[in-house]
Order: structure tokens, then C-alpha cells, then sequence
């Protein structure tokens, strides 16, 4: 992307942090980094999309943890450990057998895995995390993204959810707009600048600034109010 | 050619493209070339098409190449409506 492609998709200052971050992480061969999230809410169980045709070669099911079908999950497979560890479920997309996507979902809090933070949900009941929404190539321009949304979102509907949160990068115009198009409420923004240990994170909350050489600040999401 | 100008009609009903579609011609890009079509605007493209055309179109039957260019679009269509 050139800089000026970037200064009119993301604006002066947030083309600044990507490039200064590109630059900064060049530079240190990875040890420095500026990261900055937009934290959104999706709305649960209150689609108002015309509902999908059933497809008979698509299934969408729970993946618990041993499951043989991780096997074909594109992470290595200390991460799925340390998900399904950490109370993480995963639904996932079969097309006629083919793993085609999953969408993983967290209760209660969820630790980052690109920068030191921890999300914390402040009503555990309605509302969830939802991270690493991911549809493999062949099919990711088609209908099993918006199946597996829909298939999630109607089983936490049933359990009395009410929010998904999730972040997305302040970086990727692309993601901001097809999740505003799906209804998002805006959450507010972390950034965070990573020099080594040393990690300075600017919040959207209490305590605001956070500098840390070992410890992850706190973000407690609330349920929007509407 | 039937085909063809519904097809286009579906484009512009569904992308809001203001009747730009009128324009497309067999070698004009789709896919990554108009901004309004999107990931979730695909969607809605099966669907107008599937209930304009009488068709079904299963999950495994469409990819990248599929939406490349409105003529690879229209041969789609016209293929499954045969």
C-alpha cells in the first residue's frame, strides 16, 4: 500500500502509527511494533438478514477439544491447546468433509496474543468474545462465513447472549467497514507501542495509560447501552 | 442476452450501483475492482440470483474465479440455469 493510499483509507494519524509501526518493526527485526485495535460490539440474535438457504454439503458443528478435525486447523497446534485450556470453544464449517473455516468463542475474559491485555466482559451472562474468524481460501468468497456467523450467532441467542466483542485492527479499513455494515456498536480503541519487554498502551478506559514490562492492563467491556 | 441484462439488473439492484452495471461488459472486473462488492454483498448476490434464476447454487460450486469478471459471472449463471 502506498503512503498516500494509506493516508486516505486510514487518515493522518492512523497512517502515521502503520507506517511509523512498519518502520519501527523493520528496523528492530520485530522487537518493536505499534499496534493499535478498534474494540466493537456485534449484536446477538437480532440479525435482521434474510435467513440462508440450508446447503446439504455444508456442516457446521461444535469442534471440542481432542477432536480429530483440529488436526486440519491452520495453527499450530500449541495454540489450539492453549484455547481449549483457556475455555475456548470453536464451531467450524465442513463443505462435503473439506474443513472450510471456524469462528472461536471466549466467556468471561479473553488474553490478547499479539500485545499484553486482557478483555474482561463485565456481564459473563450476555455477552462473549469472539476472535480468530477464519474461512479458508477456497471458500472464503461465498456464503459459509455468513453460515457459520449465523449458525453462532443463533446457538448464543438460545443461551441468552445478547453482545459478541472483538477487535479488530485500527489498520484494516476493510475489516472496520464489513463489520459496521454488520451493525457493530464502536467501543473505543487501545493502542499499544511494543519496544521489546517495555510496552506503553494507551486504553479506552481506567487507568487510560498502562506501562508494563511484564504485566497485561485490564480493559472491562460492558454490554452497549441500546 | 436475456440473461445477461437481468444479471445486471441484479447487480445494480443488489450493490446500489446506480445503474452502472448497465455498462459491464464480458471482460469487466468484479471482484476486488467494485468497492460495494464485498464479502457480505456476495451473499446477497447468490441469493438475488438463486431466486431470480430458480436455482441453487451449493456453497462448493462458488469461488474467487466465479466473481472474477461479469463475464465469468453471466457464464455461471447462465450454466446453472440450463
Amino acid at each position: 500500500m502506498s503512503v498516500l493510499t494509506n493516508v486516505r483509507q486510514l487518515g493522518w494519524l492512523d497512517a502515521l502509527l502503520y507506517l511509523g509501526g512498519q518502520v519501527l518493526s523493520r528496523l528492530s527485526g520485530g522487537r518493536a511494533r505499534i499496534v493499535k485495535y478498534r474494540l466493537v460490539a456485534q449484536p446477538i440474535g437480532r440479525s435482521d438478514a434474510k435467513p440462508l438457504r440450508p446447503d446439504a454439503a455444508t456442516e457446521l458443528r461444535a469442534v471440542p477439544a481432542g477432536d480429530a478435525l483440529a488436526a486440519a486447523f491452520e495453527r499450530p497446534p500449541h495454540v489450539v491447546e492453549r484455547r481449549y485450556a483457556a475455555g475456548a470453544a470453536c464451531t467450524a464449517a465442513l463443505v462435503r468433509g473439506e474443513f472450510a473455516g471456524f469462528i472461536w468463542i471466549q466467556r468471561g475474559a479473553y488474553d490478547e496474543d499479539e500485545v499484553r491485555c486482557r478483555y474482561e466482559l463485565q456481564d459473563a451472562a450476555t455477552c462473549v468474545w469472539d476472535f480468530d474468524v477464519f474461512v479458508t481460501p477456497r471458500f472464503r468468497v461465498g456464503r459459509t462465513l455468513a453460515r457459520l456467523w449465523s449458525h453462532v450467532d443463533q446457538g448464543l441467542a438460545r443461551e441468552g447472549v445478547r453482545w459478541s466483542f472483538s477487535r479488530i485492527s485500527a489498520f484494516n479499513r476493510e475489516s472496520l467497514a464489513a463489520h459496521a455494515r454488520l451493525g457493530t456498536v464502536d467501543c473505543g480503541t487501545a493502542l499499544f507501542v511494543v519496544l521489546g519487554p517495555l510496552q506503553a498502551a494507551l486504553l479506552p478506559a481506567f487507568p487510560w495509560l498502562h506501562l508494563s514490562l511484564r504485566r497485561a492492563p485490564r480493559i472491562v467491556l460492558a454490554p452497549p447501552k441500546r | 442476452m436475456q440473461a445477461a441484462a437481468e444479471l445486471k439488473t441484479i447487480l445494480d439492484d443488489v450493490l446500489s450501483l446506480g445503474g452502472r452495471a448497465q455498462a459491464f461488459g464480458p471482460d469487466t472486473p468484479l471482484l476486488g475492482a467494485i468497492p460495494e462488492l464485498d464479502s457480505m454483498a456476495v451473499v446477497s448476490l447468490i441469493t438475488a440470483i438463486e431466486e431470480r434464476f430458480g436455482i441453487a447454487i451449493a456453497d462448493d460450486e462458488i469461488d474467487g474465479s466465479v466473481f472474477a469478471t461479469f463475464g465469468s459471472l453471466n457464464a455461471f449463471v447462465e450454466q446453472a440455469a440450463r
